[in-house]
C-alpha cells in the first residue's frame, strides 16, 4: 500500500464525511411496503388463473366487482353485464395466436383486496420485433427543469427535439404535429411546420398541463386558476362545470366522452366531459386501510384509453402530496381501481395510451430498454428495443 | 414490533450512516444518496428473513446499492455538475489547495464526471478497499471489467485533476 493510495483513501473518506446521518427507518419501511405491493405473489389458485390467461390478452379483464360501481359519464363497456363475454368483446382486433377466449368469468388478474396485485405474467409473443413497425410518434422529455421534448418516429428511424427548454409541462396533439406549453402565462402552440402561435393568456400549467381534445380542436387548460376548455378556432374558453373546478391534471378519453382527473388527496375521479357529474375511482387515495390496504394513490393521471375505462398513472402511496415523476408506471381500471398486470418482462418505466386506446409500455430489463405496443384489444403488436438516442429521457406521449 | 423487525430496525439505525457515506460518493448529493440507501434498505427488508446475520444484511444492502446505481436503478441520478462548474477556484489568495472544503468540492465534481460504473469501482477499490475480485463479485461483472473501468476512471480523473497527485498510481494488481 503506497502513500498515494492512503491519500486517495483519505480524500474519499473526507468527502464521504459530507454525508449527514439520517434516520432512514421509516423511509425504508415505506419503500419496502411499496415494493411488496408490486411483488406480492398471488395465491396458487390465482396464479393458475393468471397462467391460463397468459397470452390471451386478458391481463386487464375486470371481474364482476365493476357491475356495482358507477362511473359517471363513462360509457359502460359491453362486458359490464356479461363478464364471460369480455374476451371477445374486448379483443376484436386480436391476433389469433395471442388472444384467446376466456372460458369463464373468472378474473384474469386477482383483486388487490385479496392478496395484492399479481406478479407480472410471462411475456407474450409480439407480432413484430422490429422497431420500424411501431407506428406513429413516441414523445420523450428530459428530466429536471426546462427539459427538451423529443419526438422519436420509429417508422422514419429518427429522433428530433421538437421543443427545447420547455418552460412548462406540455401537451402533445393527437396527430403528434403540435405541442402546447405555457410561458409567462401565455399558452403557446408550436406546429411541426415551424409556426409558433399564442392561443391564450393568463394560463398556468402547474396543476394542469395543456391537454388536447381527441379531435385536436380544443385544449383543456387551467385559465385563471380554474380548468376550462379553449376552442382553438374561436379562442373562447369555457369553464368546466363547477363540480370539476377543484380537480387537477385532467385527461380526456380517446372518444372525448370522459375526463379523468386527480383530487387533492391523490385519488382519481371519472367525469362526463359534458355534464360534469363524476364518480371516484375506488381504492386509490382512500385512507381507510380496510378499503385500501396497500395505501395506493395516484396524484396525476397521464393518459386515458379510448373509453375512459383505463388510465395510466405514476403509482404512489397515500400521504404523498406531489408526484415524484410525471411518467406513469401503472395502468388502473377506473371502474374497480385495480392495477393491470402487464405481460412484459422487467420494470415498467413508462406507460401511455394513445387516443385509439393503444397502450405503449416502456420497460427496463437486463440493461435493455424495450417498447411494447398493445392494441386496444390488448394484443401485443410490436415489441422492440428502444434506440439509444432517447436513453435517459422519460416517456411522455404516444400519438398516431 | 416482533424480534425480527426489531433486529432490522437496529440494523438500519446502526448501519445507515455507513451506507450513506458510500452512497454519497456514488451520487454526489445527500438527497440522492438517501434515495439510494432507502432502496437498498427496503430491498434488504424484503430479504430480511433469508439473511441470517447482520454482516450478511450489510453486504446484501451494499450489493443492492451498487447494482442499483450502475445497472437497474430506475432513474440513475447523480448530482448535476456542469462543465463550467468544474474548474477549481485558482484566484490569487484563494489558497484553495490548502482548503479541505475546496478539495472535497473538486473531488466530488470530478467523481460526478465518471460513468456510474467507473464511480462504483473507484469507491469500491479506494474507499471500501475491496479487491478487484471482490469488486467484480459485488458488481456482477468480470475482474477484467473492474480493471478496465478502474483504469479508465483514473485516466479520467488524472485528466480532470492534474494536481491531484493521489491519483497517479493504480493500486496493486489483485488487491
Amino acid at each position: 500500500m503506497t502513500a498515494e493510495h492512503d491519500r486517495l483513501r483519505d480524500s474519499l473518506r473526507d468527502l464521504a464525511d459530507v454525508a449527514e446521518p439520517t434516520d432512514m427507518y421509516d423511509r425504508a419501511m415505506h419503500r419496502s411496503r411499496r415494493i411488496a405491493r408490486k411483488e406480492t405473489a398471488i395465491g396458487t389458485g390465482a396464479a393458475v388463473l393468471v397462467l391460463v390467461a397468459l397470452g390471451s390478452g386478458l391481463w386487464q379483464i375486470p371481474n364482476s366487482k365493476q357491475q356495482n360501481i358507477p362511473v359517471a359519464g363513462a360509457p359502460q363497456p359491453s362486458w359490464s353485464s356479461s363478464p364471460s363475454a369480455a374476451a371477445t368483446a374486448e379483443s376484436p382486433g386480436a391476433e389469433p395466436t395471442e388472444t384467446t377466449e376466456q372460458s369463464s368469468g373468472s378474473a384474469g388478474r386477482p383483486s388487490r383486496h385479496h392478496g395484492g396485485p399479481a406478479q407480472a405474467p410471462p411475456t407474450v409473443k409480439p407480432k413484430s420485433r422490429t422497431l420500424a413497425d411501431l407506428p406513429g410518434h413516441v414523445f420523450y422529455t428530459g428530466r429536471g427543469s426546462n427539459p427538451d421534448v423529443v419526438r422519436m418516429s420509429p417508422g422514419r428511424g429518427r429522433s428530433q427535439v421538437v421543443l427545447s427548454n420547455a418552460p412548462s409541462s406540455v401537451g402533445i396533439s393527437p396527430d403528434g404535429l403540435r405541442i402546447a406549453y405555457v410561458t409567462d402565462g401565455k399558452l403557446m402552440v408550436n406546429s411541426s411546420d415551424g409556426e409558433v402561435k399564442q392561443v391564450a393568456s393568463d394560463v398556468q400549467a402547474s396543476s394542469q398541463a395543456p391537454v388536447w381534445s381527441p379531435e385536436g380542436g380544443r385544449l383543456l387548460v387551467a385559465a385563471a386558476s380554474s380548468p376550462g376548455v379553449l376552442d382553438l378556432e374561436s379562442g373562447a374558453i369555457t369553464a368546466l362545470p363547477e363540480p370539476l373546478a377543484s380537480g387537477q391534471h385532467f385527461r380526456w378519453s380517446g372518444d372525448g366522452s370522459t375526463l379523468v382527473y386527480a383530487t387533492s388527496y391523490c385519488g382519481l375521479k371519472v367525469a362526463g366531459s359534458e355534464d360534469g357529474t363524476s364518480a371516484s375511482v375506488p381504492v386509490l387515495g382512500d385512507r381507510q386501510l380496510q378499503d385500501n390496504p396497500d395505501e395506493l394513490a395516484a396524484c396525476k393521471p397521464t393518459s386515458v384509453d379510448a373509453t375512459g375505462r383505463r388510465v395510466t398513472v405514476p403509482l404512489q402511496s397515500t400521504g404523498e402530496s406531489t408526484t415524484g415523476t410525471d411518467t406513469a408506471d401503472a395502468v388502473v381500471d377506473t371502474a374497480t381501481g385495480d392495477l393491470a398486470v402487464l405481460p412484459v418482462a422487467g420494470t415498467v418505466v413508462g406507460a401511455v395510451f394513445d387516443p385509439e386506446g393503444n397502450l405503449l409500455v416502456r420497460t427496463e430489463n437486463d440493461g435493455k430498454t424495450m417498447l411494447s405496443l398493445f392494441d386496444s384489444g390488448n394484443a401485443l403488436k410490436v415489441q422492440a428495443e428502444e434506440p439509444s438516442s432517447v436513453r435517459g429521457l422519460d416517456l411522455l406521449a404516444y400519438t398516431r | 414490533m416482533d424480534a425480527r423487525e426489531a433486529d432490522y430496525a437496529q440494523f438500519v439505525r446502526t448501519r445507515t450512516h455507513a451506507l450513506l457515506r458510500s452512497a454519497y460518493l456514488l451520487t454526489g448529493d445527500q438527497h440522492l444518496a438517501e434515495d439510494l440507501v432507502q432502496e437498498a434498505l427496503a430491498r434488504t427488508h424484503r430479504a430480511w428473513q433469508r439473511l441470517e446475520r447482520v454482516e450478511n444484511a450489510e453486504a446484501y444492502a451494499r450489493k443492492v446499492m451498487y447494482h442499483a446505481q450502475v445497472s437497474f436503478w430506475r432513474r440513475p441520478k447523480v448530482a448535476e455538475v456542469l462543465p463550467a462548474d468544474f474548474e477549481p477556484d485558482r484566484s490569487p489568495g484563494a489558497d484553495d489547495h490548502a482548503d479541505a472544503a475546496v478539495e472535497r468540492l473538486v473531488l466530488r465534481r470530478a467523481l460526478l464526471t465518471l460513468s456510474p460504473k467507473q464511480r462504483a469501482v473507484i469507491v469500491l477499490r479506494f474507499f471500501e478497499d475491496h479487491t478487484e475480485a471482490e469488486s467484480a463479485q459485488l458488481l456482477g461483472v468480470s475482474v477484467s471489467t473492474v480493471k478496465t473501468q478502474t483504469a479508465r476512471a483514473l485516466d479520467r480523473l488524472r485528466a480532470l485533476l492534474p494536481d491531484l497527485s493521489v491519483l497517479t498510481e493504480v493500486p496493486e494488481a489483485g488487491r
